[in-house]
């Protein structure tokens, strides 16, 4: 009885996934999904050849794997109800009377999933990358933060921004890498900050407003995008060869899916969050 | 013992039941996927259910957890330095070190003077006695739960306990000893020599600070009604507490700095304390630090009144009030923090805030910590 009540969970956060796109070729490497589902099974999954990586081809980078993302339930209702700033009368006067809605859960009118991060999570190994010099940006704005899910690379700066008339205090709470805490109290201070270790998922949190969070997810390579308002995604420069792609929510769970990239093509995928 | 044999069967079956509605739900949802999807929140207690009889106890499932504002929760683990991890013989040694006044230069105070377990592992006074009852600076912090501070003292001079038992022992104003004197006072006592030597190779002012750390590791409170209630028993904690909590991470707007497990962010802020100590500019002269003192823990803060680095604040009453009045009245505080914001609550309100701090009281500590040791004599006269 007391894992029934488990089992439903475990549907909710793992179901339904739409089956690839007809065009692309079978899966590549094809172990049944059906053995117990230990988070070791990625790592055991793994092609055999354990070949040292090679500094990533650019030149052979033509390769494209794009597609949308669907919600077909229905989440929490806290995952995406107004935020309540009455407490907080510097947030609440920047928006008058507009609400601001919650974005744990963000889901277009027919069903598009914004913020999910795609990420190639098996392929890349094959390669070394160099760091992103480009900083990514993270602002806050509103009392929000922009984006709410966002990829950066090993040592890539994150260029964080505070467009706000008020004080911020961003906290990263990383297991693997280095925390850090500081506070942005002036309307236009930028401060740049980067994680040096791959890690999945890194919260964000101001310290000073507590509905105000975000996520950071740090990887080796570049390969990795987060679907706009409109469910979609695109990641390119694949080197031809397969892959696994997985796909994380920060409410729904995650889910992966193989494709096998061909020169110059753009693979298409379908994906679909199940909810309740 | 049938009933108990007959539930665990059920157990089984109802995992075996789960893992087969698993696997189903897998291969459905991914007709073409190579690796089973792994949901992150599945995955600790997959672990659990997996790991049957092992020598090692399951890995705690935090998925239920409560998210609070701030990350406050439950505490992991202490972590020890590489150079210094703790063992029970450690632990032996550094709580009869903790207790023995012979570490000070009168022969009349020890750790515990300042620091004693019958008072919070502090005092009990705005500030604390040191040698020939002169007073002190500042407001002696307890011991509990430094073990979870990234620096020690008031103005985070020192980066470790080790670091940090140094300090009172020789100050002149606190133990008013010498690292020689200590040095030669543990050889003087067999026990402490014996055990100096065999754990750390040498005996001395250095391992005595070990030692001392070593105990203080365990001198931590990992488990309050506050904890039982974020990991689940909603009945740990009453109505007025939970409202308390609400305005703690809400309202007043108290995880700006006291945040994470510890509810410290483990910086140096100036608050507005009316004293004319400087704080944290004295070490890093930078401008920034003037009057600027590290969040303390709020875990243990019922025990360990008055408050701040003064002791200027008798109650949690008033200690709300200052954090109430001071945003309002900014121009006469030069340097305040930019998170000491605006805040009003109502009587009740405040009652709520007091109830939920009363909740952060540790209940369950290592027995050890409980015990006055018995202290080794000196070797006999020759």
């Amino acid at each position: 009885m007391i894992r029934a009540s488990v089992v439903p969970t475990v549907l909710i956060l793992l179901a339904g996934c739409g089956g690839a796109d007809k065009s692309l070729p079978p899966a590549g490497a094809t172990k049944p999904a059906s053995s117990a589902p230990a988070p070791q099974q990625a790592a055991a999954a793994k092609p055999a050849e354990a070949a040292k990586p090679v500094p990533y081809p650019k030149d052979q980078g033509t390769a494209v794997v794009a597609g949308k993302i669907t919600f077909t339930g229905k989440g929490e209702p806290e995952w995406s109800q107004p935020i309540d700033m009455s407490t907080h009368q510097d947030c609440a006067k920047l928006h008058g009377d507009k609400k601001v809605n919650e974005e744990r859960l963000v889901v277009g009118a027919n069903g598009e999933l914004a913020n999910v991060l795609v990420f190639v999570s098996q392929g890349a190994e094959r390669y070394t990358f160099q760091p992103a010099k480009e900083p990514v940006a993270l602002n806050q704005t509103g009392c929000r933060y922009e984006p709410h899910v966002f990829g950066v690379m090993v040592d890539q700066p994150i260029k964080i921004t505070n467009s706000d008339a008020t004080v911020h205090s961003i906290h990263a709470w990383p297991k693997k890498n280095a925390d850090f805490n500081f506070t942005q109290a002036k309307q236009g201070q930028v401060d740049e900050k980067s994680f040096d270790t791959a890690e999945l998922p890194v919260p964000i949190r101001c310290d000073v407003h507590p509905w105000m969070q975000c996520y950071a997810a740090v990887f080796e390579h570049p390969w990795f995008a987060v679907t706009k308002a409109d469910g979609s995604f695109e990641i390119g420069g694949l080197v031809p060869g397969p892959y696994t792609l997985t796909f994380w929510h920060e409410k729904l769970g995650q889910q992966t899916q193989t494709f096998e990239a061909s020169a110059g093509q753009k693979a298409q995928l379908s994906i679909v969050f199940a909810g309740k | 013992m049938k009933g108990v044999v007959l539930m665990l069967a059920g157990l089984l079956v109802g995992v075996a039941i789960g893992a087969l509605a698993f696997s189903f739900a897998s291969k459905k949802a991914l007709p073409d996927a190579s690796p089973s999807p792994a949901a992150a929140p599945m995955a600790s207690e997959q672990q659990v259910a997996k790991s049957g009889p092992a020598e090692k106890p399951a890995e705690v499932d935090e998925s239920k957890w409560k998210e609070l504002p701030g990350f406050i929760g439950p505490l992991r683990p202490v972590k020890a330095p590489a150079d210094n991890p703790t063992t029970d013989e450690k632990i032996e040694l550094g709580r009869m070190l903790y207790f023995d006044p012979r570490l000070s230069g009168n022969g009349a105070l020890s750790c515990a003077s300042c620091h004693n377990p019958g008072l919070g592992w502090s005092d009990g006074l705005a500030k604390g006695i040191g040698f020939q009852h002169g007073e002190l600076p500042r407001s002696s912090p307890t011991v509990l739960n430094a073990a979870y501070y990234k620096s020690q003292f008031w103005d985070g001079r020192e980066p470790t306990l080790e670091m940090q038992a140094k300090g009172p022992m020789t100050a002149a104003k606190e133990m008013n000893s010498t690292a020689e004197k200590v040095t030669a006072v543990v050889n003087s006592i067999p026990k402490y020599k014996e055990m100096l030597t065999k754990i750390y190779g040498e005996a001395n002012f250095e391992s005595v600070a070990k030692a001392i750390a070593a105990f203080e590791r365990i001198v931590v409170d990992q488990d309050s009604p506050f904890d039982r209630y974020v990991r689940g028993d909603e009945n740990a904690i009453g109505e007025s507490a939970k409202r308390g909590l609400d305005i703690f991470t809400v309202k007043g707007k108290c995880t700006s700095c006291h945040n994470g497990p510890n509810f410290s962010d483990d910086k140096f802020h100036n608050i507005g304390v009316g004293d004319a100590d400087r704080g944290r500019i004295e070490i890093t002269k930078k401008d920034e630090d003037l009057k600027a003192f590290r969040t303390p823990t709020l875990r243990n803060i019922a025990l360990t009144a008055p408050y701040m680095h003064d002791g200027s604040q008798k109650t949690l009453r008033e200690t709300i009030e200052h954090y109430e009045r001071i945003p309002k009245e900014k121009e006469k505080h030069p340097n305040l923090s930019a998170l000491m914001l605006d805040f009003t609550l109502t009587e009740q309100e405040k009652q709520d805030l007091e109830a939920f701090l009363h909740t952060l009281t540790g209940d369950k500590r290592d027995p050890r910590i409980n015990v006055i040791p018995d202290l080794p004599p000196v070797a006999p006269a020759k």
